[in-house]
């Protein structure tokens, strides 16, 4: 029940968005004595799971004159999927970055029947937290490495690999 | 319907989606790049053309009575005119990026081609450093 309320208000939504940026693209062709448009292309980590919500996202995005999704790059096991969407008329990164992600919750509210709990993890927090954890993985075998030294255990670089190579 | 009623809805309807596709085509114009050619072009199909349709079944509506067939013609083609064109435009811009079309100098940011601020973009592909 809670899904197709959240549908009825994603499709107002989306028709109010249709309207409103239609409007900003030709207002914008009255405005004399400044740039018509300031084109930018941003990235946007996905909270976005399934198949059927980001195809579902990425069409609304397009549909909404003023955003584009010029990119679409594959999740992996550590980063998410990321859309790279060219955007026309936003002042900022931010500012059109913080639509996409009101559009976003508003789309998984549909999907999954409640609005995601936290925000999306940003390219720069999904690299750091990769790269601590690289180190972390770094230090174990290491510390691994001296115990095996220690307890007079031959140590081969590795082992696993020329396993496979066999 | 009272045909006054329904003459100035057609009217309504027809005139302003033809302007809006009007005025999305003048914005083609107006900016530089094939990316932003294709987003300018949203407005006219998926506000312009839409209106469109409700002018003809509005027309429909008064000359032949209310019809559940063309009622039902006219949800699909509204519904296909937004579905198809979305993803119509998502083919074409990543066709456009993909063969390496020139995207606008004042594109800023364009996270294409830089990454975002910290983030270390290492090229997988570079050759590994030598001690000479």
């Amino acid at each position: 029940m809670m899904r197709i309320l959240h549908g009825i208000s994603y499709v107002c939504y989306i028709t109010w968005a249709i309207i409103t940026g239609s409007v900003t693209v030709i207002t914008r062709l009255f405005r004399v004595g400044k740039p018509y448009a300031q084109p930018m292309i941003v990235e946007v980590p996905l909270r976005c799971a399934t198949d059927l919500e980001v195809t579902l996202f990425a069409s609304s995005i397009t549909i909404t004159p003023g955003t584009l999704v010029t990119a679409i790059a594959a999740g992996t096991s550590t980063t998410p999927p990321v859309l790279f969407v060219h955007a026309l008329f936003e002042d900022s990164e931010e500012s059109a970055l913080e639509g996409l992600y009101d559009m976003e919750s508003r789309l998984l509210a549909m999907t999954r029947g409640r609005g995601p709990a936290g925000s999306a993890r940003t390219a720069a927090s999904v690299e750091n937290s990769v790269q601590q954890e690289n180190a972390a993985a770094a230090e174990n075998a290491e510390e691994n490495a001296a115990e095996n030294t220690s307890a007079g255990y031959p140590v081969t670089e590795h082992p696993t690999t020329r396993e496979d190579q066999s | 319907m009272n045909d006054v009623l329904a003459t100035t809805l057609v009217g309504v309807f027809g005139i302003t989606g033809s302007l809006i596709v009007l005025c999305s085509a003048l914005a083609m114009f107006k900016v530089r790049d094939a990316l932003s050619r294709i987003n300018v072009f949203s407005p006219a199909t998926g506000l312009g053309m839409p209106l469109i349709v409700v002018a003809a079944y509005v027309w429909t509506l008064d000359d032949r009575g209310f019809d559940w067939t063309s009622l039902f013609i006219a949800i699909l083609a509204v519904l296909c005119l937004i579905i198809v064109s979305s993803v119509a435009s998502n083919t074409l811009s990543r066709s456009s990026v993909l063969s390496g079309q020139p995207i606008h100098r004042k594109t800023a940011p364009n996270r294409l081609a830089t990454p975002p601020a910290g983030v270390v973009d290492e090229d997988p592909d570079a050759a590994p450093e030598t001690g000479d």
